[in-house]
């Protein structure tokens, strides 16, 4: 997953606000960090690892000039974790391009071999950026322009679109057509678009727009592309036919703010409703258990939990301090640093446990290591019995549309029962919500959109044809055991 | 993958099984039912002919279609137990049981259910088993009376003073019909106003209310004639109805609420299905005619055609009993339903005569009281069809209903002045001067 964000100023410097912006959108990636402006002369680009505050904290990270911009936060879905890899990517043919991208191309291999053949394109890495970069660029050449123009713009987007597969949310910089956005047919990575009197502003998350005191307009809509010219006019184009609108439903049970609003669906009201619903399936087939307080694992659950605990007319409590200066731990590479960091990152109020029986609420367990410390946590502190609540279902299948979940071998729910799971991560009981009851949490507040990318809990793959070696390869370049070595 | 099976093939049933065809979900739709109704038989994976009286079969029905739910459309089969047949074999139905489907098959009870809970709702009344002391309390109520029979006549078990019965004789000699039939009847105060219809989702616990109709029983131009199941229907787009305020519209869904609540109470069952308010708005307040224990028929087609949020997700959520968590959203879009009914309907109509129409495809079109023989469509005699027009104000949705309902031909008739400009500002007229 990764955060993008991109800003039209009809006369101002805009690195300074995409800077904000980004740190809006943190939360969606904090390995690498990325600005690029245009000053229709020169594209000027900074970027390299670590979180925004890293990456820009001298005066010249931040000289960027230009009135129109993008940026990019990162943790990489596909290709290695290398500075060379930070985002926006450009390219100056057949003009100044510059490409900030969230999501996975599943194709990405086989347009870069074409790529190779048919054009001159140079490859630097391995990420499935800059493959959509020198596709776009490539296809921006095709159109044979003497002057590029918006119409060359949505010409070979249209063929863009036709080409790739996967998920995507792009936003880029065209040099003397202004900024560039779009979205996959499906719809499945978000990307919404604000405004105010001077100026737009496009990111992964309608929360980044609040922030920065832009009005939301509305979301990108699939298979569309909007483009801000350099004059500050606002284009929409569907360039494709959108086959089904599939917004990904793991945004709403994890990876986006919660006051965030993605396709018109309230996050945080999806998550209010995913407590709910897991408290009535908690209330009608689990009745016999005697639950004396119900204790969200912070941060993402609290939300659901509070409903949970309603339901259940049992009392909330926070039962976890968390060390706010470590990040999320779901993110960072490599299981020994996440083993460790759970333990720094949490630590139990014994009094809210010491002889209860706990139900503890998460929004979903991936992994399963962090679930298994904090019940260990839990019951060292004298807790009787120790139930675990997910808000979603089990997640069994691995992401191919940018969430970084490459490898079944790493999810705990693969291959396994439910019951299997219980006595893994060590619960006296586990519940799991039901898959229809979170597709209904948020296919309620949007009636229009109908289903969604749930291939994580359903191991349907919805865009692109995936085939079992796409799977297999791409379990074995990204499981944790190929990153250590 | 949902299985369903729909009891019943009307009109009202088409709508449900349309609305069932275009859920989110996957779905393979069962129907049994008497008649083949060739709007439901070709959504339908496999259709039974089959008495609705027939509890024993459609249970067998709904355990060997491996049925995850089934919706009942009609009153009688609640009458007889289906819904409790079926919820024995563990198969979950969004209709009521026949202890709470008493609101609607036993008139008196729903009367001791309004007082229990909200008993301002009542008209004055008493109930008789013989004709003892009933011409005084005619005489009492001025002879604003209305004699009603006690159990489910089809809609023509209630006769109105003025109307129906011209004098006391009239009343007491129908009044000795019924006690010669075995049957008790109540007497009421006749209540003046303007009639709506409020239906409300139940799961036992809590409603989601639907947006208001106005039927038109008189099956001639002007509310003359004798009455029918239904002539037509309309809605309007902001859910209310002209000639009501607000306030009634929320006393009616108040009423619907604590009628749940007092269902449960005294019967100690859950009234999960649809629960239909017959209301009048009178100089004194909202008050209840009637109530049924299903969706109305045309009324059905109102709502569902605005019905926003997904129908297969409400009857999980009246199953589950979590109706509470779904937001239950209509459009808003005003909608106009007209029947085309026989010729001599509904005394002694015309049956067995074709009909014909272009088939679009049209899904404004509803099917009801018809057959299919040969690859063509032929009249039984009961409410033929129903065209619905859903746009932007009633007068727009009326002139497509009109148009829809005239490309249906045979020997039919149909109200020409449901949901005009002329007839709805009557009702507007009417209400001002009942409230002075």
């Amino acid at each position: 997953m990764c955060g993008i964000v991109g800003i039209y100023h009809k006369n101002k410097n805009v690195a300074g606000e995409i800077y904000d912006g980004l740190i809006q959108v943190q939360h969606r990636g904090q390995d690498a960090a990325g600005i690029c402006t245009w000053d229709k002369k020169h594209m000027s680009l900074y970027k390299n690892l670590g979180v925004v505050t890293e990456v820009f904290k001298t005066e010249e990270a931040l000289n960027l000039d230009g009135n129109i911009g993008v940026g990019h936060v990162r943790y990489p879905t596909a290709g290695c974790d290398s500075s060379d890899e930070a985002q926006p990517f450009y390219s100056a043919n057949p003009v100044n391009i510059c490409l900030a991208h969230n999501g996975t191309l599943t194709n990405s291999d086989k347009i870069k071999k074409d790529l190779l053949k048919t054009h001159f394109c140079q490859f630097n890495t391995e990420s499935d950026s800059e493959v959509l970069l020198n596709l776009l660029a490539y296809e921006l050449y095709k159109t044979n322009f003497k002057t590029l123009t918006k119409k060359h713009v949505f010409d070979a987007l249209k063929n863009v679109f036709s080409v790739c597969e996967g998920g995507y949310a792009v936003v880029a910089l065209v040099a003397g057509v202004g900024i560039v956005a779009f979205r996959d047919p499906n719809g499945i990575r978000p990307l919404a678009l604000g405004k105010q009197k001077n100026s737009y502003m496009v990111a992964s998350e309608s929360s980044a727009l609040n922030a920065l005191n832009y009005e939301l307009v509305g979301d990108v809509s699939p298979g569309q592309a909007v483009i801000i010219d350099e004059k500050g006019g606002l284009t929409k184009k569907q360039c494709i036919k959108s086959t089904e609108h599939k917004p990904c439903l793991f945004e709403f049970v994890y990876f986006s703010r919660p006051d965030s609003i993605i396709d018109s669906i309230s996050v945080h009201k999806a998550r209010l409703r995913m407590g709910d619903y897991l408290g009535e399936k908690i209330k009608k087939d689990y009745s016999m258990l005697d639950i004396d307080v119900v204790v969200p694992v912070p941060d993402t659950s609290r939300t659901a939990a509070m409903q949970v605990a309603y339901h259940l007319g049992v009392k909330y409590r926070e039962g976890f301090i968390k060390n706010r200066y470590i990040g999320r731990t779901f993110i960072m590479p490599g299981q020994s640093v996440r083993k460790r960091s759970v333990k720094h990152k949490l630590s139990p109020i014994e009094i809210e446990f010491k002889d209860k029986n706990v139900l503890l609420v998460d929004d979903s367990i991936v992994r399963g290591h962090t679930s298994k410390k904090i019940i260990e946590m839990v019951k060292k502190t004298g807790a009787k019995k120790v139930y675990f609540a997910s808000a979603a279902p089990p997640v069994r299948y691995q992401n191919i549309y940018g969430i970084d979940m490459p490898a079944t071998s790493e999810l705990i729910a693969h291959g396994k029962t439910e019951n299997q799971v219980k006595r893994f991560i060590g619960a006296d009981e586990l519940i799991y919500q039901d898959l229809d009851a979170l597709r209904m949490a948020a296919h309620a507040g949007n009636p229009k959109i109908t289903s969604f990318e749930d291939s994580v809990f359903s191991g349907e793959y919805c865009a692109g044809k995936i085939s079992k070696e796409f799977l297999e390869s791409l379990e074995k370049n990204r499981s944790d055991l190929s990153r250590k070595s | 993958m949902k299985k369903i099976l729909l009891v019943g093939s009307g009109a009202r049933e088409v709508a449900i099984a349309r609305k069932i065809k275009t859920s989110r979900h996957d779905s393979a739709l069962f129907c049994a039912s008497p008649t083949k109704n060739p709007h439901i038989s070709s959504l339908c994976e496999e259709y039974f002919c089959v008495s609705l009286s027939n509890n024993k079969e459609i249970v067998g029905i709904a355990k060997s279609s491996g049925a995850d739910f089934v919706v009942v459309g009609p009153e009688n089969p609640l009458e007889d137990g289906l819904v409790d047949d079926i919820e024995k074999e563990g198969i979950p139905c969004v209709a009521p049981k026949k202890s709470v489907a008493k609101i609607e098959t036993s008139k008196s009870f729903a009367r001791k259910i309004l007082d229990g809970c909200y008993k301002e709702k009542n008209p004055k009344r008493k109930e008789f088993n013989s004709t003892k002391g009933v011409e005084s309390f005619l005489r009492e109520l001025n002879e604003n009376y209305v004699v009603k029979h006690d159990g489910l006549m089809g809609g023509k078990g209630v006769k109105i003073s003025g109307e129906h019965l011209c004098s006391i004789e009239d009343a007491l000699s129908f009044c000795k019909e019924i006690i010669n039939t075995g049957g008790s009847f109540l007497v009421e105060e006749k209540l003046v106003g303007e009639e709506f219809s409020l239906m409300s989702f139940c799961d036992g616990e809590s409603c989601a209310h639907m947006p208001v109709v106005q039927d038109h029983k008189r099956a001639f131009e002007g509310d003359v004639g004798p009455n029918t199941g239904g002539m037509g229907t309309y809605s309007f787009e902001n859910h209310s109805l002209p000639f009501l305020f607000e306030e009634e519209v929320l006393d009616a869904q108040k009423t619907n609420e604590l009628v749940l609540k007092e269902l449960k109470n005294i019967t100690g069952e859950k009234f999960k299905g649809i629960l239909y308010g017959g209301f009048m708005a009178t100089k004194s307040g909202v008050k209840v005619i009637e109530y049924n224990a299903r969706l109305g028929d045309p009324e059905a087609m109102n709502v569902l055609a605005v019905l926003k949020t997904d129908f297969i997700d409400v009857c999980d959520h009246i199953i589950n009993e979590t109706l509470s968590l779904l937001p239950v959203d209509f459009e808003r879009a005003a909608t106009v339903c007209k029947y085309a009914v026989p010729s001599g309907y509904p005394g002694s109509p015309e049956k067995n005569f074709k009909i014909s129409y272009t088939d679009t495809g049209d899904q404004s079109l509803f099917f009801a009281a018809v057959k299919e023989a040969g690859g063509e469509v032929f009249a039984t005699g009961s409410r033929t069809a129903a065209y619905i027009g859903i746009e932007k104000t009633v007068e727009e949705a009326e002139r497509v209903a009109e148009a829809g309902i005239q490309s249906v031909s045979g020997k039919l008739f149909h109200r020409k002045d449901i949901g005009t400009r002329g007839l709805i500002q009557k009702r507007i007229d009417n209400m001002k001067k009942v409230r002075q």
